[in-house]
Formats: structure tokens, C-alpha cells, sequence
């Protein structure tokens, strides 16, 4: 008889007795408890529910799938992969529990992340829930999905299934060439039963906010049908796309300009192109990498996974750790820089889905009037409009806090802008065309109402939505102003707060590229203004002023 | 807080970044047992052979490295690798299997591993919660986590696997729940109890070639308990089948002797109730009493008094046999010391 090579004898001697697992039975408080979860279930269910949403080709019930109606105006989310072949139309049919179908047009689309916006048409109000925050999941909390999986509801009534995640953080490949398609980057993985035709139906947290959209399963050679393994994408990764998919523009998802490898149990740059910007902040082959976007990195995997969920050109924080040349240090470095353009899929149906179309054109305009009544809300609420427009004058007093100069007491007494100051004057200084360029922003606020009068649609003064951006860890929507079809400014407005974060423009005589950055928002009588203006010429700060008394005039 | 809330509200906007609620509605006991016993779990990776994927599941045993797996082909390879939870990539050799009960003890060279202690899985009852963990699909890869899914055991059963038509036999115990675990690569995953406590092992895929549905089961702890337990001799080349056991033991006139009757209710054979024990007998000096459940002996699971007969005759007198017992909620294990007849 041999000895075993494991400690097999030790084992059977940790068996654990069974004390504490037969529980009673259950005793009324537990019976209640169990009661008072299914109540608020039921009742979380019964709210949302008005909003899941079934998405249909026009006139055609045979295939489809599903959505989440997310504003009132009837803005909707979706999978791409739903909405792909309504692209030649860029509209469908939508059904909501009601019993009622409205037709829908289809906005902006990420082929890369398999989301698209739509919206619903028909309705002042529209059923809609809140997004959550897809961050502070966890592995075993439950979801609920709700959709129309095998399109079993006639009637529109989305079928409930409750389970629980099983993993966060998960990656599955993209198809097409390069895997650029449909790629699930960093999405949640949950044992709540998902089926075909449940694609991009919401799956909610039990607080009833939408914290994915489903659209995928795991499968074998079974067939297409629920094994307890479905994905979706985190909702914090869509909201980063949502200021151009709700403006009609079709997203590109992001490449990092270097590549990594994995290198002695670390993560390691092995090929950086000297063109890209993370070169530029000073990454350099060899270094590793240790956290990328605020997590920490373990594995090649894991960071492709998480460069999946940024839109093209999006600003990221990198930390790298770079051993010394000679002794044994081991310096740590943290840079800020853009992600660069990853190329779309290529798209194998007729015509070109990624082109304007009259549908995103009228989208873009819409999302331009959206943020001028939300920046009219960030200066004041609902009378700031009018109070903006009857606006002549702005008094301040300001400390200037110049590069290489010491702090600078201003007065300022900003007048309206007349008529005869538009066009801007062909060499303006660049304070001046940041003073002009607050002024037209105001305006074009004071004439975003519901019924704005002739000449003060913003939509139509040349503003159009262009990217997104992110500032402060606040997702802003990107507008550019074209005068006489030229690019003139650009400005950020916080997607769901509507402040103004930032006007940027170039300087033409000189070439160099200016920004004006503001912060710290708080009322002023009627009005909020920012009390923090900072300037930065060609990337580098330049000046902060610090606004102490505002006084408006008018 | 509550301002705060209601102006979000209002607006019909929900402010980026700030934290969420929590749902409150139930707690995370799911979570709770993965904090408990996820660090336990092994991804096992090997070649693909034909249509069996080369990717499973198993769990460590022992903080010397013991993994036990269920018998997939996975096992029969020559490269088995183990990824254990903290990432670390292992070369894993087999132990000892079980063709009977489809279970692979495999080892891995390393220390102090968290490790999974087996509890009888009889502590549950029907409708209580039970949690699976596995590596299915490959969805974890690394360090990542593996998947978990939740459900309810729904029934205590005999398996009746035939090998023609599921490609092993197996007629024992399983545990029957409404989890979907019959996903490639779940099998061998630790089947737990809400507080995290291994009660089974997730078993190999069965399919009824009739209605192309599989069933979601795992061989309970008892079966796991019984094949660690087993003489360490019945290594990898004498692998201990059901049939296997006799024909050794015909030298000599004596008959083995240990001194139980076991319990006989009706007609029927039930499980392998001690009735009476001896005095003076090697079952009563070993420490066995009345009462005991004997689950199993040398490893191989008893589930009747045949199957105690059959199993006695086949041990030596002067050979030493170890019982698992179940006494009450307990499960003991002792060695008897056989005697002759």
C-alpha cells in the first residue's frame, strides 16, 4: 500500500457538520420578508413595463425585436443588429404594451457596440424609464429582462424573466472583418433567461432603471435558444455614445495608437505608433501598463475588453510603470490622452447606412434644440429663457489668474452684442470671440422654447451635433457652428445637465488652437453662472479667472 | 439626498456618476457565496478531442493542490493545464479516476490553495437554494471569474446513464435543480449551498436523444466523499469499476467478518441502516453503532444491504476497510479492521 500523494485522510476529517443549513420552517416574518420582495418585484415590473417596446420592419410582423423607451419624447434604445435592415428606410413600426403601434425612425447607430437609437413617433409623452449605473452591479444581484422573445406577444406585452448575473466584465468577439461588428466589450453576463427576439429589450436592476440592453447568448450546436448564458451591454458604456446616436450619427468605437502584450505577469506596450497621442503624452514601448480608465489591468484580454467601451477619440487616464535605465528604480507615470478612430465595420447590405439621411439630418437639428433648452435649464429653469432674451448686460468682477503674471482684480461690463457685431469681426481677439461666442449661446438658449420665432432656432443658425466628449467625468455633447460653411467654434454642453463646459475655436491669425473651459455652476438671482473660466492655448492652461460677483442687467 | 432625488426626478434626467441606488429588494446571497468559495474553483483547459470541448471545470479539495473534476475526456489528455482563481497556470496530473461515478482527482504542485470542504449533501432540502460555478463556454478566461448561476433543488433521484446512449453508465444518486449548468464546460463546477458550502459536483452532460433536452444535475457530495476516501492503491491503472472489485480474494477458507446487521424494512431493499452491531465485533470496536448510515466503504457507495453483502465478500480478514457513515447530520469516517468468520 502506497502512501497517496494528497492529503486524502485530512480531508473527509474537515467535513463540517450540518448544523445551521436545516433551517425551520419558515416562520411568518420570513414568509412575510419573501412577500414584501415579490410585492416590490411586481410593483418595479408594473412600472417599467409601459415602456419596453417591440420593433418591427415596416408592415412586417415576422421578425423583429425589442427596445426601451428612455424619454418621453420617445427616444428609444436598442441592438443595431434589430434595426439593420430598416436602415434603407431608417424607420419602422414600434409596439408598445398599451396595445398601440406608432411608426419609428431610426437615429443614430454603433455597428461596432451593437446599439442604435430610435425614436417613436405619435405621442406628446411617451412612457420612459431611467438609465442606472451599470457600475455598481454586482456578480449575483438580480435582473430583470423584458422583451419579446419568439415574438410571442401579440398584444405587445413584453415577457418577464428574472435571474441573476453570473459575470461582469465579460468579452465576446466581434464578427465581420477584423471582428470590428457587434463586438461585446466589458458587458454583463446573466443566467435571466434571454431568446431570440429579445435583442434590445432593457434588462433592469430590481430599483427598475435600465442597467443593459440584451442581444446576445452564448449557444451551441443546440440551436439558438436560452442556456442560461446572455449578454448585455452595460448601460455606462452606451451612455457614452448617446449624445450622437440620439443626434442621428453613426459612432466609431476607439483604438489606443499602441498595442500590449502579455509580459512577465504584467501587461506591456509592445508596439506604439510614434503618431498617436499616447506617444505624445510619453508612453513608450516597453512600459507597463497598470491601470487603464480607472481599473486596474491584468491581462491583454482584459484591456482590449476595456477599450471596447470608449467612443472614438475619447480622452482616457492611463497610469504605466517604467523600470530605470541603470539601478533598480521603477518609475510610475500618469497620462491623460485621446483614444484614436477605430474603422466602422464594413457594412454588407445595399447603399450606404452610414451616410446622412433626411431622418438623422432632422435628428441632428432636434439634438441641437434638446441642448439649447437643457443649457436654457442650466442657467435658470424654465423663466431663463425669457429672462435671456430681455438680457442687455452683464456686470462682473473678476480675478484673473494669469500664467507667469500675478493675479489681475477685473471689472467687466459685457453689453448685448448688436446686430452689426455678426458676423464676428474677421480677426477677433480671442477674449473677444469668447465673449461673442457666450452672447450667441445665450441667444440661441433665449429662442430655444417650443415654439421658437424666426431666426431664433438654434437648429437653423448653423449648429449642428458632431461628437461627444468627456469632462470633468461629465459625458458632454459636442456642437460645431458653421458660418458661410466653414467650421467657426465648437462647444460641450453636459449631455443630461446642459451646462456649458467648454468653447474651443481657432485663433486665425496666430494659428494656435484656444479653449475656454467653465466649472462651477451657481445662481445668480435668476440666473446660474459658471464662477470658474479656464483658458488653454494649444492644450496647455493658460489662465484661470474666477468670477466674484455677476450682476445681470435688462 | 432626497432634494437631490426628486430634482432628477423632475427633469426626467438621471445625474451621470452619482452612484445609483442599490437594488434593496433582495439581498446578494448569491455574492455572499461566491466571496465564500469562488477562490476554490479551477479552470481546467486541454486538447479538444472530436466533439468533446477541451475546456471543464473543477474545484480544489485539498490545500496542497488536490482538484477533483468530472471524467470528460479533458481528463483522458495528455496536457492537462489548471487555471486556478488568482490566474496562476498550473500543470495538473491525474490522480486517480472513477469510471463509475465519472470523477478525476487531479493534483497541481502547490501550497496553502483555498479549498472546498465537502458537507453532506443531505443538510438541503427541496426548494433550497443552490449555486453552481464553472467555466462554461470559456467566458472567464485568467484571472477572471468564473460564471455562477442560481436555482432550486428540485428532486433527489437515481440516474440511470447507460452508456450506449450517454456515453457512460452511471446508476446512482443525483441532485436535480433548475439551474442551467448543461452548458459545454460546466461540468465538474461545485454545486453549493446559499452559505457557500460544496454539497455536489456538477455532472457530465446528459441528453435524451428522444426530446434533445438535457438534464441539470450533480452527484452529491456523498459520491465525491466516498471516491476520496478510497485506498490510494486504486490509482490511475487499476481503476475501480463496478464489476471490478471481486476475484481477488479467493485465497484462504476464511470468511470476512465484521459483525453489523443491517436493517431490513418490508420487502424492499431501502439504504444500508445498521441495525444491531456486535459487541466485541470490528464494527463495534472501530466505533460503529446503530443507526449509522453506511454511505460508503473503500470508497465504493453503498445503497442497499446487497450492496453491503456483495462489498463485504469481496474484503480479505486482517485487512483494514474505511466506512463513511452518516449518524444523524454527521458524516464520520472509520476504519474497521476485518475480521474472519
Amino acid at each position: 500500500m502506497t502512501a497517496s500523494p494528497i492529503a486524502i485522510a485530512g480531508l473527509l476529517a474537515v467535513l463540517q457538520p450540518c448544523q445551521s443549513a436545516k433551517a425551520e420552517d419558515a416562520t411568518p416574518a420570513a414568509l412575510a420578508r419573501v412577500r414584501a420582495y415579490e410585492q416590490a418585484r411586481t410593483e418595479v415590473i408594473d412600472k417599467v413595463r409601459p415602456a419596453v417596446a417591440c420593433l418591427f420592419s415596416a408592415g412586417s410582423r415576422s421578425g423583429g425585436g425589442s427596445g426601451v423607451i428612455i424619454d418621453e419624447s420617445g427616444y428609444g434604445l436598442t441592438n443595431f443588429h434589430v434595426v439593420a435592415g430598416m436602415l434603407a428606410q431608417r424607420g419602422g413600426e414600434v409596439g408598445l404594451p398599451s396595445g398601440d403601434d406608432y411608426p419609428m425612425e431610426v437615429l443614430g447607430i454603433d455597428p461596432g457596440g451593437d446599439v442604435a437609437m430610435f425614436r417613436a413617433i405619435g405621442e406628446k409623452r411617451f412612457p420612459a424609464v431611467a438609465l442606472g449605473d451599470s457600475d455598481s452591479l454586482a456578480v449575483g444581484d438580480y435582473t430583470l429582462a423584458m422583451g419579446n422573445p419568439f415574438l410571442l406577444a401579440e398584444d405587445y406585452t413584453p415577457t418577464v424573466t428574472l435571474g441573476i448575473i453570473s459575470g461582469l466584465h465579460r468579452y465576446q468577439a466581434g464578427t465581420g472583418p477584423g471582428g470590428r461588428a457587434l463586438r461585446y466589450t466589458d458587458c454583463i453576463q446573466v443566467a435571466t433567461s434571454i431568446n431570440p427576439g429579445n435583442s434590445g429589450g432593457p434588462l433592469f436592476d430590481l430599483t427598475g432603471t435600465v442597467v443593459g440592453i440584451n442581444g446576445r447568448v452564448s449557444v451551441e450546436e443546440r440551436g439558438r435558444v436560452n442556456v442560461g448564458v446572455g449578454y448585455a451591454i452595460s448601460i455606462n458604456q452606451i451612455k457614452r455614445f448617446m449624445p450622437m446616436l440620439r443626434a442621428g450619427l453613426t459612432t466609431k468605437h476607439a483604438t489606443a495608437g499602441f498595442t500590449v502584450a502579455d509580459r512577465d505577469g504584467g501587461v506591456i506596450v509592445d508596439q506604439v505608433l510614434s503618431s498617436s497621442p499616447a506617444y505624445a503624452a510619453g508612453l513608450r514601448l516597453g512600459d507597463r501598463i497598470v491601470r487603464f480608465g480607472g481599473r486596474g489591468i491584468q491581462s491583454t484580454n482584459q484591456f482590449g475588453s476595456l477599450l471596447g467601451i470608449y467612443p472614438a477619440r475619447w480622452p482616457v487616464d492611463l497610469e504605466y510603470q517604467r523600470d530605470g535605465d541603470s539601478d533598480n528604480t521603477t518609475s510610475t507615470h500618469r497620462i491623460r490622452f485621446r483614444l484614436e478612430d477605430l474603422p466602422l465595420p464594413e457594412f454588407s447590405g445595399e447603399g450606404d447606412p452610414y451616410g446622412p439621411h433626411a431622418v438623422t439630418l432632422a435628428a441632428n437639428r432636434r439634438a441641437v434644440r434638446r441642448v439649447f433648452r437643457l443649457y436654457a435649464r442650466a442657467l435658470g429653469g424654465a423663466k431663463a429663457a425669457a429672462r435671456l432674451q430681455a438680457m442687455t448686460a452683464v456686470g462682473a468682477r473678476l480675478l484673473s489668474d494669469r500664467a507667469g503674471a500675478a493675479p489681475e482684480r477685473i471689472e467687466l461690463n459685457e453689453t448685448r452684442p448688436t446686430p452689426a457685431d455678426d458676423p464676428l469681426p474677421s480677426r477677433p481677439a480671442p477674449a473677444e470671440m469668447e465673449r461673442a461666442i457666450r452672447w450667441k449661446l445665450l441667444e440661441a438658449a433665449g429662442g430655444s422654447g417650443d415654439k421658437p420665432g424666426p431666426g431664433l432656432d438654434p437648429a437653423r443658425q448653423g449648429y449642428a451635433v458632431v461628437d461627444a466628449d468627456e469632462i470633468g467625468g461629465r459625458i458632454c455633447v459636442v456642437l460645431e457652428r458653421k458660418t458661410r460653411g466653414k467650421p467657426s467654434f465648437r462647444v460641450s454642453f453636459d449631455d443630461e445637465g446642459g451646462q456649458l463646459l467648454r468653447i474651443e475655436f481657432e485663433d486665425r491669425p496666430t494659428g494656435t488652437r484656444v479653449r475656454y473651459e467653465y466649472d462651477d455652476y451657481r445662481r445668480e438671482g435668476a440666473l446660474k453662472f459658471p464662477r470658474v473660466r479656464r483658458l488653454f492655448v494649444d492644450d496647455a492652461p493658460y489662465a484661470e479667472d474666477r468670477f466674484e460677483t455677476i450682476t445681470v442687467k435688462g | 439626498m432626497f432634494l437631490a432625488r426628486l430634482i432628477v426626478t423632475c427633469c426626467g434626467l438621471l445625474a451621470i456618476g452619482a452612484p445609483g441606488p442599490r437594488p434593496s429588494a433582495a439581498p446578494n446571497t448569491v455574492g455572499r457565496a461566491l466571496q465564500r468559495s469562488g477562490g476554490a474553483v479551477v479552470k481546467l483547459y486541454g486538447g479538444r478531442i472530436g466533439r468533446e470541448h477541451g475546456y471543464g471545470t473543477g474545484f480544489l479539495v485539498s490545500p496542497d493542490g488536490g482538484i477533483v473534476t468530472s471524467l470528460s475526456l479533458l481528463v483522458a489528455g495528455r496536457n492537462i493545464r489548471a487555471v486556478l482563481d488568482d490566474g496562476r497556470e498550473l500543470d495538473a496530473r491525474v490522480v486517480r479516476t472513477d469510471e463509475y461515478r465519472q470523477l478525476a482527482l487531479l493534483k497541481v504542485d502547490a501550497k496553502d490553495l483555498p479549498h472546498l470542504e465537502l458537507m453532506s449533501s443531505e443538510t438541503i432540502r427541496i426548494g433550497d437554494t443552490v449555486i453552481a460555478l464553472g467555466n462554461w463556454f470559456k467566458i472567464a478566461e485568467g484571472r477572471e471569474p468564473v460564471s455562477v448561476i442560481r436555482g432550486i433543488l428540485s428532486l433527489r433521484t437515481n440516474l440511470d446513464a447507460r452508456r450506449l446512449s450517454q456515453g457512460f453508465d452511471y446508476r446512482g444518486p443525483v441532485l436535480i435543480y433548475d439551474a442551467i449548468t448543461s452548458n459545454p464546460g460546466s461540468s465538474g463546477g461545485p454545486l453549493l449551498d446559499v452559505e457557500g458550502r460544496c454539497i455536489g459536483m456538477v455532472g457530465r452532460i446528459v441528453e435524451s436523444a428522444n426530446t434533445n433536452t438535457r438534464l441539470n444535475y450533480a452527484l452529491p457530495s456523498e459520491e465525491i466523499m466516498a471516491f476520496l476516501s478510497e485506498e490510494a492503491t486504486a490509482n490511475i491503472d487499476e481503476r475501480a469499476g463496478p464489476t471490478s472489485a471481486s476475484s481477488e480474494q479467493e485465497q484462504g477458507g476464511a470468511q470476512p467478518y465484521v459483525g453489523i446487521k443491517i436493517s431490513r424494512l418490508g420487502y424492499h431493499n431501502v439504504s444500508a441502516y445498521v441495525q444491531r452491531v456486535r459487541p466485541g465485533s470490528p464494527a463495534a470496536e472501530a466505533g460503529i453503532q446503530a443507526d449509522d448510515l453506511i454511505i460508503s466503504i473503500n470508497g465504493r457507495r453503498i445503497h442497499d444491504a446487497a450492496d453491503y453483502k456483495d462489498l463485504l465478500e469481496s474484503l480479505s480478514p486482517g485487512q483494514s476497510a474505511r466506512f463513511v457513515l452518516k449518524r444523524g447530520p454527521k458524516v464520520i469516517t472509520l476504519d474497521v479492521q476485518i475480521g474472519a468468520q
